[in-house]
This record gives C-alpha cells, structure tokens and sequence, in this order.
C-alpha cells in the first residue's frame, strides 16, 4: 500500500501522472492547509475558496514540482501568499468602501464573522466552548504577519526555521513575531477577563503531522 | 563555559524554542538548568504557556467537500497530461473538441456583443442554424454576420472551431470558453451514469457540486460523475487556451467607458441615476453573495433567457439527454449578451449577478462569469463596483489566465474612480433615490425580441 508515502514523493509521482498520488495528498493536508485559511483570514467563505484555489495551483505548479523543500513548506507557502494577497486587497476594498458609505458607522468586518461556531468541531467541554468567542477575537486582532507565524507555529507544528521559509522572512524575524503574538494574545485575553490559568488542557490537538 | 550558570538574557533568547521544543542536547540541557534556578525565568515561561493553552482551545475544522470531486478530476486530467499517457489515461479526451466548438460558440457570442456598438439591435442569434451543425455552427453563422469580432481573413470559422485547434484559432474567447461552456461537457459527462443525469437534470450544477451529501452519496470516484467531467475538460479547454493574450485582441477601450452608452457628456446627476440602476443588493455585495440563494430570479430569467439561448447552443455532438437546467447558465449568459449587445450593460450586469449568485467560487464557471460580470459593470460606467469586481476575480483566480485581463480592467476602473473623484469631489455623496427596477426593467424589452428571435429554435 502506498498509504505512508512521503509528501514528496507522492508529488513527484503525480508529475510524473499518477492522479492517486495527488489524491492522498489533498486527503492527507486538505484539513490542515484549509484550517490554516481559515485562522489566517479568519473568513470562512474566503478559506474555502483559496483551499480550492491553493491545490489548484498546486496541480498547476506539479510539472515544475522539485522537491527542493518539504512538500508542506511550499504547500503553506502557497497558501499563505494566496491568503495573504486576498487580506491586503480586502483591506484596500474596506478602506474604500469605509470612504464611500464615510459617517455610516456599523463597520461589518468580515473577519468579525470568524470561524462561525456553528461550524465547529463538538466540544471536549463547555468551558471552552464558552472562552471560543474570546480566543477567536484575540487571534484576529493579531497583525497578519504575527498571526500567520503563530498559527504555524500554534496549530500546524511547523518550525521556526521553515516558517521562515514560508514568509520569506529570517527566521529571527519569525522569533520575534512569535514573541510579539504571544505578549499581544496574553494582553488582549488578559483585557477581556481571561487568563492563562481558564482554559483546560483537553482542548489542545494538533493538526501537525 | 557553564551551560547551567547561563543568563538570563540568554536564556530568554532561547525560550521561545525551548517552549516549542525546537532545542536538542546542550541548549536545551542549559536552559532546564537555567530554569530549575531562576524564577523569572520560569514566569516567563509559564506566562506562554499558559497563552498557548488557551489559544489551543480552538480545535481543528474539518475541511468542506465542496470542490473536492472537481479538484480530483482537474487533477486526474493533468495527470494524464503530465504522464503524456504513460499514466492514468483519460477518459474525457475524446470530448475535448466538443468542448472548444460549443464553447467557442457560447464565448463568441459574449465577445461579439462586448465589443460591438451599443445601439445595434440585430440580434445575432436569428442567425442559428436549426440543423445538426450546432454550436460551431451557429458560431460561423455569427461570424458571418459580424466578421469585426472574428480575428480578420477568417470567413469561414466553423471548421477551425470545430477543431481542438479552434482555440488558437480565437484567442480572444478561449479563455472564457474555459468556463463557460458547460452545458454540452455536462450532457457528455453526464451520461457516465443515469443518477448524475437525472440530479443534473433537476438542479442547476451550482449546487449539485455544493451538495455535500451528494458528493458522499457519489463517493469520490463513484460512478456518479457527471460534474467532474467538466473540470477535466474545463481544463483542457483551458490549458489550450493558456498563453493566449486576451489584451492583445481586446479593443482598447478609454479609461472612463462611460460615454460608450451616453455619447454626450453626462452631468453629473445622470451619472449617479446609473449608478444607483443597480439594485440594493448589489455593488458590494454583489460577488460576495455567491452562497445566498436568488430569491427573485425565477421571473426574469424565464423571461430574458427562456430555452431559446440553450437552443442555439445545443451542440450536436451532445446528445439532448439530462434534461436543461445545466444548460441554464449558458441561457441566462446568452440572455446577458443580449442586454449587453443592446447597449444595457447596466441590466446584463443585474443579470449577471443574479447569476453569480448561483454559481459557486470554486464552480469553473465562475470565472468566465465574474470576468464578464465586472466588464459589464466597467462598461455600465458603474466604475467602483467594476473594479471590487475585477479586484475579486485577481483575488479569487489568481492563476487563471485571464488574471491579467482582470487586472488590467481593474486598473481601468481605478483611473476611472479618480477621475471620477477629480470632477466631482466626494464620490458616493448624495446619490439621487432613484428606482433602481424601473431602469432595470425598461431594458427588458430588447432582450424579448431577443429571445422571440430565437424562439423557433426551441422546437427543434
């Protein structure tokens, strides 16, 4: 059974025209790449559409596919950058839409919306359950570069030295946005009542592989 | 040196990692000794971790089906390109050709009725034959009658377009053609199982695509799979089409369009009666609203597009099997050229975001949708709402070749919107309250002929 193939292999073999290798690839990272959107643009609507368009690209990129880097590096690359470019021109088309409807107050932010509870995974607890809202609030505040780096990091077991890889930063500079996230996600759960010592430990599973 | 009297300084340095467990041997060795010493230290550790425990409170969602069965099949279409038929051979190659004539028709269609003087009424489609030559066909009989939007020195298209090589052939509809054309791919697909031709037969393939449970029923490469089939072809339609450069063959159009519709100079109050044409579901909402559900399509659409469009079209390749609700899209896009040809690009853009609206992101037509739907807003004059448009499609296809097209048309707007703001300061203020469905419905009319003109045809 193929089943336990490396990444990089199954994409070389989908160059080479093995459409099942690309299968077990979107079955195996489907999950994680599309929760990574989701957290990095916090739009759950917009994290489906870059998920489809990110393995797009990625079938578009297969016939110039080197496994010079991992297969998750360039994958997170890819995503990232699709992710990244969708927010800068949201926030371009939110400055001036803000400009035409100026003096209109309600400011209807998308990423306000969040991972919508509904869609969720069912709760280990309710204690979580009920500090969600928080957390999701205090992710979204981040700035997008310390945010992709914390997400990364956080929820997708990626290190510093390949996050640096896919920012296209040094890896320093990844450090210490790492660092910033932390101290401004301590300080914005802190300044909405919740601390360190509130959540429960059932809650943490990572989507590293 | 000590690692155990390390500092404090430099142990924080190393926190970070050591907290992420990205420390080995020595370091790592340090900093533990460091940390059994030094309080602060152990703080600062604790203060992080006691933040990722909380952040780790957001548990991982599971990915959405939708898209998954047309990404498999667009990837098993470029597998067997990329293995040049050493693997996983296609079964879908055989209809490239059907794709590229149909949907050469369908994007002709659009070509001609965007690039052509607004105040011409003739309605093309009177021109279709009724026989079995079909969409080709008809797009010759187009062709004939409007040799300007043909590239030059070509009378005769129908035989280059019935062809793969069709694509080189126009370059200007190619890339549309890639996703426009989903009627007859459909029809072909469909016929790989009679479940997928009766599902597609009832609901329009937008949804279809977006049904979950009807993803699972089929299984990933269950023997339902009609709507695979069109991204595989989508794909080789569009792969033919790549390097193609629509710029190149799009007539250059001033940075402000406008005056295309009002050759004389608009005051200002006519420009905002156009502006506010659109309904109040629409500038901004209007591509962000793919997931909401049209509430009153049903009534327009049978009125503009009728079968008659989908008629003309039929491709005889295909045959009429499955029923016309897949063939729907390309009837209501039919029926947005006819608003277009007749000069109302303000109501072909209604059109077309009502459209849009059925149409899912990650659906291959949707592209060729939104690409025409913002070009029909530039065209409105409807410049801010053009360039959102434009500005989604960049955002949204990033690599789909008429990316460039759309920023290039985003750019357009932009220039248009500053000009716009050096004439008349603050853009946006006090808009006049006009009737949005009065403008909207006045521009009916043309598109009735239209679809009498056509209207034989459905007998076939």
């Amino acid at each position: 059974m193929t089943e336990s193939l490396a990444d990089e292999t199954l994409m070389l073999r989908f160059k080479a025209g093995d459409a099942r290798a690309f299968e077990q690839l979107v079955r195996r990272h489907r999950t994680p790449v599309f929760n990574f959107l989701l957290r990095l643009c916090g739009h759950r609507q917009r994290a489906e559409d870059l998920l489809q368009e990110t393995w797009l690209k990625v079938i578009r990129g297969a016939s110039g596919y080197e496994p010079r880097a991992k297969f998750t590096t360039w994958l997170y690359t890819i995503a990232r950058n699709q992710c990244m470019d969708a927010l800068r021109k949201e926030s371009y088309r939110k400055a001036e839409s803000l400009e035409a409807s100026a003096g209109n107050g309600a400011d209807e932010r998308p990423l306000v919306e969040r991972f919508a509870s509904v869609h969720a995974a069912p709760d280990r607890n309710a204690h979580n359950a009920a500090l969600r809202p928080q957390i999701e609030e205090a992710l979204d505040r981040l700035p997008a570069e310390q945010r992709e780096v914390f997400v990364l990091r956080e929820y997708h077991g990626v290190p510093f030295r390949e996050i640096a890889e896919v920012t296209g930063v040094s890896e320093n500079t990844v450090k210490s946005r790492m660092r910033y996230a932390l101290e401004g996600l301590r300080k914005t759960l802190s300044a909405m009542g919740v601390e360190g010592d509130m959540a429960e430990e059932a809650g943490a599973r990572s989507l590293a592989t | 040196m000590n690692r155990e009297a390390e500092s404090c300084a430099n142990v924080d340095a190393l926190l970070l990692d050591y907290a992420y467990d990205e420390l080995v041997g020595a370091e790592r060795a340090g900093v533990e000794g460091h940390l059994a010493e030094c309080a602060k230290c152990r703080a600062e550790l604790e203060a992080m971790a006691g933040t990722r425990r909380l952040m780790r409170v957001l548990e991982p969602e599971p990915a959405p089906e939708t898209g998954l069965e047309s990404l498999l099949a667009f990837a098993e279409k470029a597998a067997a390109r990329q293995g040049a038929g050493a693997a996983a051979p296609s079964r879908w190659r055989w209809l490239v050709p059907a794709l590229s004539a149909g949907g050469l028709a369908l994007a002709l269609v659009f070509v001609l009725s965007t690039t052509r003087a607004p105040r011409d009424l003739v309605v093309p489609a009177a021109a279709a034959p009724h026989g079995a030559k079909g969409a080709a066909a008809s797009a010759a009989g187009l062709g004939e009658q409007r040799p300007v939007a043909l590239a030059p020195g070509k009378p005769g298209p129908a035989a280059e377009l019935s062809q793969r090589e069709g694509a080189q052939a126009a370059p200007p509809a190619a890339p549309l053609v890639a996703s426009v054309s989903q009627e007859r791919v459909e029809k072909l697909g469909s016929g790989q199982g009679t479940t997928a031709k009766r599902r597609l037969g009832q609901r329009p393939r937008a949804q279809v695509l977006g049904d979950k449970e009807q993803a699972k029923a089929d299984g990933a490469m269950g023997a339902g799979r009609g709507p695979p089939a069109d991204a595989a072809l989508v794909l080789e339609a569009e792969e033919a089409a790549r390097g193609d450069d629509l710029d190149a063959n799009e007539p250059h159009r001033p940075a402000r369009p406008a005056p295309e519709r009002s050759p004389r100079p608009e005051s200002q109050a006519e420009a905002s009666a156009r502006k506010t044409a659109a309904p109040a579901a629409g500038k901004d909402s209007a591509p962000e609203s793919w997931t909401a559900q049209p509430s009153q399509q049903r009534a327009a659409e049978k009125k503009l597009a009728g079968g008659s469009a989908k008629a003309e079209l039929a491709p005889s390749t295909a045959s009429r099997a499955g029923g016309s609700s897949s063939g729907r899209f390309d009837a209501e896009l039919e029926a947005a050229a006819g608003l277009s040809r007749c000069g109302d690009h303000a109501g072909a853009a209604r059109l077309l975001e009502k459209l849009l609206a059925t149409v899912a992101p990650d659906d291959e037509r949707a592209p060729a949708a939104l690409l025409v739907f913002a070009r029909e807003l530039e065209l409105a004059g409807e410049a801010a709402a053009a360039e959102r448009a434009y500005a989604r499609f960049v955002s949204l296809f990033p690599a789909h070749p008429s990316a460039q097209l759309a920023e290039s048309g985003r750019a357009r707007a932009q220039a248009a919107l500053e000009a716009a703001d050096g004439q008349s300061g603050t853009r946006g203020a006090g808009w006049p309250a006009a009737a949005p469905a009065e403008v909207h419905r006045s521009k009916l009319a043309p598109a009735r002929s239209l679809e009498e003109a056509q209207g034989p045809l459905e007998q076939r």
